[in-house]
């Protein structure tokens, strides 16, 4: 008799499993991440979202790492078939365009309701993630951009390491001093640049900072980039580099590869370096805060967070702002270990702060780099056109890199620029 | 299509049991044909006829996926005709297509010769020829870039070696054209290779060895007889070979993103960073019918001047 009646028995424990698997399930929601970061970032950032689930019974992050490239084209097709993830990693560029496109939500009050303590934040990182006035990402790091310099090279020119260049006189003996040629062409730079692309783009956004310049009006409709004349001396600056003062070479294509191997003596660079490069046998560097070559500091800062997809269901979105909240508190584990520099005053006040993750003697200069530097994303949908850090077919490279190849003029890749950010801006107020 | 309507009145046509099984306008319809290529042609319709003619209609809107495309009329293409970085992209890309076409076919034609004449290594060459074929062009334009390298790629040190200058193949706005030109042909020349030594072998050995006896010599044989006898495949070749020139896309990603200086931005890099990194779908679709219709132009050249040689 047992054994007609197994299969009935098994049935229903089937049954009853899954009946009450699901009841199970309904007490836990499992929120939807998805991010770009891979390698060792990658690891840490994981490493970060499994102690949330390890701490939480209620809420579960799954999370999915896609390929830089790939995101933002996969969560526009998520969001288009209505199945946005709940919370991304992304800059503002990024962020500002889902929120113009009504994808994820402005989060004062969502993050007010989680008790964020928005006053913890440094005041400019706040405003950077800020578009129309409201909220709409919670920035976790900050990449500032500092100066790289190969110890070996300034021992072997003779100049003293305790006192690094702190401005553009400095800054150019340094890189006199460490140059290398032969036959009148530089075979090692003093100053680490690539004849295109994103090196000299992001020195030339710097500098023209430095000098006052302003790439958009307050208003966002009027490009006011060529107000002054700080573009032109920006652009002259990194023009010398190569043929007045020549401490740069043209022919350096991979400026990462360059500086580990020795062929560059100084690199412009952001903390996502540091991990690599304390890693590459033979290579003592030493990091400083940029050089002052304008009227005043600053630095390019590329600023990442947090932002929530809209969803149906309330309860989603409010498991996913306390999600947030939790990992921007615990933000300290991600910007030691990982990369980038905390915007939390309390990570920053933490006493253990400079004794966990990278040595302090890499991550101070881009410590103290964040306040005072302008970030180079502008809240915008497509912010990141107006960006210097360019290469390829982005304005600012388009319109420089045959400037720095001395195929056209300053004032005419200047014009072409201006052109090109005018007509982006015309065509997103109409 | 004969075949399919058919009089009612003769019956049939082949063998007894292919009969219409209804009738449309008065004659019989052979349904089975239908079936057959009924699959095939919902596949079609899905996959090619359909997404072109949205892409038509998004061409006229502003659309970026994640929201409602807005309809903005003819905007879309007054702004490709208008946009200078347009006229730059299409310079790259036809500089490009006037390099490895002849390039390729050129190459091809003398190694499909070599390897036709079976003199000493044809096999080792046909091989090594075609192997590069085998491999993705992602994987081909990743290795070139470190054969490229100014300070330390392997063809530097050879032309170091040789006491010549180093060339910044990758990063100078004079050799960066010429550099993707030379590894788009490298990686094409084998297939086309074989396409030309299947022409060379279809040529009646009769006929060469009596242009030899009337007294001909070798260049004029080849001139005079292989030549014209290769007139189709060259034709052919020379198609496809434009029609890929005018859409290459990853050597140019990979090795130099466009650049320096957006000298090596190709119409399909325009196209995928347009689309895809800045999401304006509209613009997209409207650089993407232009590359189409260009397309359509070289294939009907290609039919008015060898269409006739196919027949």
């Amino acid at each position: 008799m047992l054994k007609r009646n197994v299969p009935w028995i098994l049935m229903i424990v089937l049954l009853v499993g899954s009946v009450w698997s699901q009841g199970s399930t309904n007490d836990v929601i499992t929120l939807q991440f998805w991010h770009h970061l891979t390698a060792s970032d990658g690891e840490v950032f994981n490493a970060l979202l499994d102690n949330f689930n390890a701490t939480h019974t209620n809420i579960k992050i799954e999370y999915r790492t896609m390929p830089d490239e790939e995101l933002p084209t996969k969560i526009a097709a998520a969001v288009a078939t209505g199945n946005p993830p709940d919370i991304g990693f992304r800059m503002m560029a990024d962020i500002t365009r889902w929120y113009n496109d009504g994808a994820v939500l402005a989060l004062d009050d969502v993050m007010k309701t989680a008790s964020l303590n928005l006053k913890d934040f440094l005041p400019d990182s706040l405003a950077t993630s800020t578009y129309k006035g409201k909220m709409i990402m919670v920035p976790m790091d900050a990449s500032p951009h500092a100066l790289l310099i190969n110890v070996a090279h300034a021992k072997e020119a003779g100049l003293d390491i305790t006192k690094p260049p702190t401005d553009a006189a400095s800054l150019l003996k340094w890189a006199m001093a460490m140059t290398k040629t032969s036959n009148g062409k530089v075979t090692r730079s003093g100053l680490l640049l690539t004849g295109s692309g994103v090196a000299p783009n992001v020195l030339f956004g710097i500098l023209a900072q430095e000098w006052g310049a302003q790439r958009i009006s307050e208003d966002q409709k009027t490009v006011t980039f060529l107000k002054t004349n700080a573009p032109k001396r920006a652009a002259q600056w990194v023009l010398d580099a190569f043929d007045k003062n020549k401490i740069s070479s043209r022919d350096v294509s991979d400026r990462y590869k360059s500086f580990g191997q020795g062929v560059g003596s100084m690199f412009f660079t952001g903390p996502w370096t540091l991990n690599g490069y304390i890693n590459t046998a033979g290579l003592d560097f030493m990091t400083v805060k940029n050089p002052i070559i304008g009227d005043k500091f600053t630095t390019l800062v590329d600023l990442a967070g947090l932002c929530i997809f809209k969803q149906a269901d309330p309860k989603r979105t409010k498991a996913a702002a306390e999600a947030v909240k939790w990992l921007s508190d615990n933000s300290m584990f991600w910007v030691t270990k990982g990369r980038g520099i905390p915007l939390r005053q309390s990570v920053l006040d933490n006493a253990e702060y400079k004794n966990t993750g990278i040595p302090w003697k890499y991550r101070e200069a881009f410590s103290n780099s964040v306040k005072g530097g302008f970030s180079d994303e502008i809240p915008f949908p497509i912010g990141g056109d107006f960006s210097y850090y360019a290469s390829g077919d982005a304005p600012v490279s388009k319109a420089m890199d045959p400037v720095w190849a001395g195929t056209r003029s300053i004032d005419d890749g200047l014009a072409m620029l201006v052109q090109d950010w005018q007509r982006i801006l015309d065509r997103y107020n109409k | 299509m004969d075949a399919i309507l058919r009089s009612g009145k003769d019956g049939n046509i082949g063998s007894p049991g292919r009969q219409g099984k209804f009738r449309y306008k008065g004659k019989l319809v052979d349904w089975a044909a239908y079936a057959f290529i009924g699959p095939y042609m919902l596949l079609f319709i899905t996959m090619k006829v359909a997404p072109i003619l949205f892409g038509i209609y998004v061409s006229f809107t502003d659309w970026s996926i994640s929201r409602a495309p807005r309809w903005v009329g003819l905007e879309n293409y007054l702004r490709a005709f208008t946009d200078p970085w347009v006229a730059q992209v299409w310079l790259n890309t036809m500089t490009i297509t006037l390099l490895v076409v002849p390039g390729t076919v050129v190459v091809s034609l003398l190694l499909a010769l070599y390897v036709n004449r079976k003199w000493r290594f044809s096999n080792l060459v046909r091989t090594f020829v075609f192997a590069p074929k085998a491999v993705a062009i992602t994987v081909t334009a990743m290795i070139w870039v470190w054969i490229l390298e100014k300070e330390s790629g392997i063809l530097n040190m050879l032309l170091a070696g040789l006491g010549l200058p180093k060339i910044a193949w990758l990063t100078s706005i004079t050799w960066v054209i010429p550099s993707i030109s030379m590894v788009t042909i490298w990686w094409g020349v084998g297939y086309n290779m074989i396409i030309l030594l299947a022409g060379l072998q279809d040529i009646p050995q009769a006929l060469i060895d009596s242009a030899h006896l009337d007294g001909a010599n070798d260049r004029q044989v080849f001139f005079r007889i292989t030549l014209p006898m290769l007139r189709p495949i060259l034709g052919l070749i020379i198609t496809l070979e434009t029609i890929a020139a005018l859409r290459i896309f990853g050597q140019v990603q990979l090795m130099t993103a466009g650049g320096p200086g957006g000298r090596s931005a190709t119409i399909v890099s325009y196209i995928y960073s347009t689309g895809f990194q800045r999401f304006d779908l509209g613009y997209a679709a409207v650089l993407s019918l232009l590359l189409f219709l260009t397309t359509l132009v070289f294939s009907w050249i290609r039919f008015k001047f060898y269409g006739d040689q196919d027949n």
